[in-house]
């Protein structure tokens, strides 16, 4: 400001003053003239050798080179069905990962070969979980070489609404390739999330994404009743005391090769074998984890519930079971929470007396499917 | 009803006047709860002796919350006995599909008398 005021005032000794700086710096650059081009050298040698370490990595994995990063390698089948304990393995890792904010996680989705839609719902839950955290304020999850993920695998992730939660683009020219290559092939149906219950989006899930892909559902009414009644119970004891923001997912899919639709309703919260009152035998058992199915199947028995008043735990039973008992066609309804799977289905019009399975892996929360054959 | 009191009639549709999406028992859960629905639509007119007629017609469907707190809770909360409910209330629809749901709000109205008495 003040050579400004000095060119401006006087032109005369203003120029003056320049002359002389640049006089300054010419003699200092004869004499340091030497160091400088070491430098310059030096420089040039750093650069071109980091050109030849990242030669053929894409930018964008570049600076997945940094010791920062933390991988996440996804499983090779995303089925929760058949691959259950590496889906809960992942989940965990993802939550163990988002509190340490040192660490810049990335996940690898080029190992998935097989996908399934509840195992595609679980990770969903999980990375939107992952948006809503404060501590990584709105940090997405890192993640690259979309380009090189199985077609399928891109193609059902991105109907899934995948590509809102993570930090990577699904180019528009891949997406038109992966969709015509597999249109006839199984769809699932964009998720829905939210806290509380929300009849109107059920309502829209099943007239604008679910009947445009099997025509009209069965018994829609019965389905709101159920998809309604679920909702009230993660509203109402699904994240009692665990801390956590309560939260649902809803989806689905459609898969007119198997002539299959699939409605998945999932929680991450404390489980329903831990929500149930239990009598000092149950208590017992239930610390070993070994009747988490036993006490799904007591959550299904008329009037017992986390509340203990004889007038409520009757939706389970009364509507979100009950859909498989109305529904015209055969199908499946299962729950799975924590250890345990309760499953009941519905072959040749019979619903058929409920199977009791304990896992070893312990699932974070509740996921509800009903499975209706077309 | 030869010689009944009940000369006026309410007639309430839950999906026009309430919501077309009721869910849920408590104020907390939402504002189309059974609650609100009991206290708000059905109460007043039934303290007042007045013949209530409920059309389920239009609705998205229901579920069991809403049924046992709306039409269970008018025994177990307000006191209204099962005889008199019988004379003043009336649940109606015209969509097949809706009669289950009347079904089961009359068996809740039943299993509250049980509990009561």
């Amino acid at each position: 400001m003040v050579l400004l005021v000095k060119l401006l005032v006087e032109p005369q000794e203003s120029h003056s003053i320049v002359k002389k700086w640049s006089a300054k710096r010419r003699k200092w650059n004869k004499k340091h003239s030497y160091k400088l081009g070491l430098r310059k050298v030096a420089s040039k040698v750093r650069a071109k050798r980091a050109r030849r370490h990242l030669q053929g990595i894409p930018h964008e994995r570049r600076r997945l080179e940094s010791p920062r990063v933390h991988k996440i390698i996804t499983p090779v089948n995303l089925s929760f069905e058949e691959n259950r304990d590496a889906i809960i393995e992942l989940v965990s890792e993802i939550r163990n990962i988002s509190s340490k904010r040192s660490l810049e996680p990335y996940i690898d989705f080029r190992p998935i070969r097989e996908i399934a839609p509840s195992g595609a719902l679980i990770l969903v839950a999980e990375l939107d979980r992952w948006n809503k955290l404060k501590t990584r304020f709105e940090h997405r999850l890192n993640t690259a070489d979309v380009k090189l993920w199985k077609p399928l695998v891109r193609h059902l992730l991105g109907q899934l609404g995948f590509f809102q939660l993570i930090s990577a683009n699904y180019p528009e020219r891949l997406r038109i390739d992966d969709e015509s290559m597999h249109r006839n092939k199984a769809q699932y149906i964009k998720f829905r999330t939210g806290s509380k219950l929300d009849g109107e989006t059920i309502e829209r899930f099943r007239r604008d994404d679910l009947e445009p892909l099997l025509g009209t559902l069965p018994n829609a009414r019965h389905f709101y009743g159920a998809v309604i009644e679920a909702m009230t119970n993660v509203d109402h004891h699904a994240y009692e005391h665990s801390g956590m923001y309560p939260n649902w997912w809803l989806s689905g899919a459609v898969d007119t090769d198997k002539n299959v639709a699939r409605i998945m309703l999932f929680d991450q919260g404390v489980g329903i074998p831990e929500t149930l009152p239990m009598n000092f035998s149950e208590r017992a058992v239930s610390l070993l984890g070994d009747n988490h199915a036993k006490m799904i199947e007591a959550a299904h028995t008329l009037g017992r519930s986390a509340s203990n008043d004889p007038n409520r735990g009757l939706g389970l039973k009364r509507d979100v079971q009950n859909y498989l008992d109305v529904m015209d066609s055969d199908g499946t309804y299962k729950v799975s929470s924590l250890r345990g799977e309760y499953t009941v289905e519905k072959r040749n019009g019979k619903v058929l007396p409920p199977t009791l399975k304990n896992h070893r892996s312990t699932l974070p929360g509740t996921l509800i499917e009903w499975r209706v054959l077309l | 009803m030869e010689g009944s009191p009940l000369t006026e009639q309410v007639s309430i549709s839950i999906a026009k006047q309430f919501s077309e999406f009721p869910g849920g028992r408590f104020p907390e859960d939402g504002p189309f709860n059974g609650t609100t629905f009991r206290k708000e639509y059905l109460v007043p007119p039934l303290k007042d002796g007045k013949h209530v007629v409920v059309s389920l017609d239009g609705v998205a469907g229901f579920g069991s919350s809403f049924l046992e707190e709306a039409f269970g809770g008018l025994v177990r909360v307000e006191g209204f006995k099962k005889k008199s409910l019988a004379k003043q209330l009336e649940l109606i629809c015209n969509e097949e599909d809706l009669y289950d749901f009347i079904e089961v709000a009359i068996e809740f109205i039943r299993e509250a008398e049980a509990e009561n008495s």
